[in-house]
């Protein structure tokens, strides 16, 4: 019986050969665009804040920035969709399912593959956007300083952006579920439906609890000394986000486990 | 007896020395396979029961749809059964799906296809736990040669035309030694040269090596030409599982047959007619037939194809 090591190698070495990988990586553009925009004076970058940047908020903004943007939602949906659906439509997993018999483990690795490569992403995308920072945006001393972090407002950026990331795992598990009973395409258009209507049902009384949208605006608008608030606003975004996952995940392995290929 | 006499004998054998000598080896069992599709409701294969013994190669054939790729995707767990059972080697397969990965599978061409042939048998061998380097560039290597494909191994699989599919499918299938190959029409979209390199192939890797094949096409004479053994389904029902025969025949037509046929025992007959299978054996029965003063009404020859069986005749 193969481990799940191997199987997860197989997958890594597929997932990385994709090239959604490259349009997600297209990201680095935002924070390069905007320090060079910033650097240069550009009249497209307005800044209205009381206090000036330094690194670290620079960092979760470009973050909550590439987050506003849906294309990049989008494309992860994309990613994980075609990455099963995209292999069960053109037969590639037959191939797979032959030799690895225990379907979950193949579910399980590519779930853990593309989480992988969103976190490597991520962290490559904070490592760019600080040096972004540091070449060019931080040479602008109207608007900020060279320091990285303000002990204070630490946790509260931490949080949002792990809370950001957590998100693209929830569309990742999502779209990947959905690409276990409908084609790729059809998972995709799901996708969006549900995932815009989740981001508005936080504007709604009382359904707005059951909306990641809510506690994640609550993150990002709590006062970031309010160490306690923002806690206890993170924990619950985690459950709900966290629980959305493994709802996801379990129904898309029953699925894929017992549908016919 | 000479041994030239005898080396020629052997060579004459369908099936493996080992088969004659120490007996059938029966690797596959299905024991009344149904499958009815949910969603369709249809029954894609209908109490299905059949063997397939070691070194032998079966011919699966059937119109489409009749059942012969469910019955392949049965038997590789890709399609769940919804009775009946399966053994392998006189193990219950679905309590032993592991053992799937000794079949060598091709039933459909599926590639990741934006990896290149090299790439995409790698990943497969790492699939079936092999994970020396040296050993899959041997393996991938081998069978890229033995396709004829080994010049185009870093070439990518959407590059490929359907011919050269087809052959890194076979490869994929022959990448290990496999007891069992499931082979689905492996000769569509290749060249006269390709086909014989792939029929000779199925041939060594069943009578040299002792594999079961299981194969089918819809050319039927590339069927009759490469098996030892034929299954017939249609709407997904066994209806002939034999040694397809299809020497020539003579059906002769006797008047007042029904009454006196009696008086031919040793005579095969079908329907009203008799058959003789040699033609050295028809004067006989012809002389016996007028001297019982019966009138022959007609003599047919008749060569059977798989084409009569298709047709249902």
């Amino acid at each position: 019986m193969l481990n799940s090591k191997t199987v997860f190698l197989i997958e890594w070495k597929k997932i990385i050969k994709r090239k959604e990988i490259l349009a997600l990586f297209s990201m680095l553009a935002i924070p390069m665009l905007y320090s060079l925009g910033a650097y240069f004076n550009s009249s497209i970058i307005v800044f209205n804040s009381d206090t000036k940047e330094y690194g670290f908020s620079f960092l979760v903004n470009m973050i909550v920035f590439v987050k506003m943007l849906f294309i990049y939602f989008l494309i992860t949906a994309l990613f994980a969709a075609k990455s099963l659906g995209g292999e069960i439509e053109n037969r590639s997993i037959l191939l797979y399912t032959q030799r690895i018999t225990d379907r979950a483990k193949i579910y399980k690795a590519k779930i853990a593959g593309l989480y992988s490569v969103v976190a490597l992403i991520t962290v490559f995308f904070m490592i760019f956007s600080i040096v972004m920072y540091y070449l060019f945006t931080v040479k602008r001393e109207d608007i900020a300083t060279a320091q990285f972090i303000k002990p204070d407002e630490f946790l509260g950026l931490l949080y949002v952006s792990i809370g950001i990331v957590l998100l693209y795992f929830l569309v990742i598990s999502f779209s990947m579920m959905l690409s276990t009973f409908l084609k790729s395409n059809t998972a995709i258009i799901i996708f969006c439906v549900v995932f815009i209507a989740f981001t508005f049902l936080g504007k709604f009384p009382v359904v707005k609890y059951i909306s990641f949208e809510y506690y994640l605006n609550g993150l990002m608008s709590i006062t970031p000394t309010d160490h306690t608030q923002l806690t206890i606003n993170f924990i619950l975004y985690t459950l709900l986000v966290g629980g959305f996952i493994v709802i996801c995940n379990i129904i898309g392995i029953r699925s894929f486990s017992r549908r016919d290929l | 007896m000479g041994n030239k006499r005898l080396v020629a004998l052997i060579g004459e054998l369908r099936l493996p020395i080992s088969y004659y000598l120490e007996g059938v080896v029966v690797l596959i069992q299905f024991k009344e396979v149904t499958k009815v599709y949910k969603s369709s409701k249809v029954k894609a294969l209908d109490s299905f029961s059949a063997e397939i013994n070691a070194g032998e190669i079966i011919g699966l054939i059937g119109k489409n749809g009749s059942g012969k790729t469910t019955l392949m995707n049965c038997l590789t767990n890709n399609i769940h059964i919804t009775s009946g059972e399966i053994f392998y080697e006189g193990q219950n397969l679905m309590d032993n799906k592991e053992k799937i990965a000794e079949f060598g599978i091709l039933i459909e061409s599926a590639f990741v296809d934006y990896l290149n042939a090299y790439q995409n048998l790698e990943l497969l061998l790492l699939a079936e736990g092999v994970t020396d380097k040296k050993q899959i560039k041997e393996d991938v290597e081998r069978v890229l040669s033995l396709v004829g494909l080994i010049e185009r191994k870093k070439d990518f699989v959407k590059t490929f035309s359907f011919g050269m599919k087809q052959r890194l499918g076979l490869a994929q299938a022959l990448l290990r030694d496999k007891k069992l190959l499931i082979l689905d029409e492996p000769l569509v979209g290749l060249d006269v040269l390709g086909r014989d390199l792939v029929k000779s192939l199925i041939k060594d890797l069943a009578k040299k090596e002792g594999r079961a094949v299981i194969f089918s096409d819809h050319n039927l004479n590339e069927v009759k030409d490469v098996c030892d053994r034929i299954i017939y389904i249609d709407n997904g029902k066994k209806l002939f599982d034999d040694i397809f025969d299809d020497s020539k025949r003579y059906l002769i037509s006797v008047d007042d047959s029904e009454k006196k046929h009696g008086s031919f025992p040793t005579f095969e007959r079908k329907g009203d007619k008799i058959i003789v299978h040699d033609s050295t054996q028809l004067n006989d029965v012809i002389i016996s037939i007028t001297q019982q003063n019966l009138k022959i009404v007609d003599i047919e020859v008749s060569e059977p194809s798989l084409m009569t069986l298709f047709r249902g005749e």
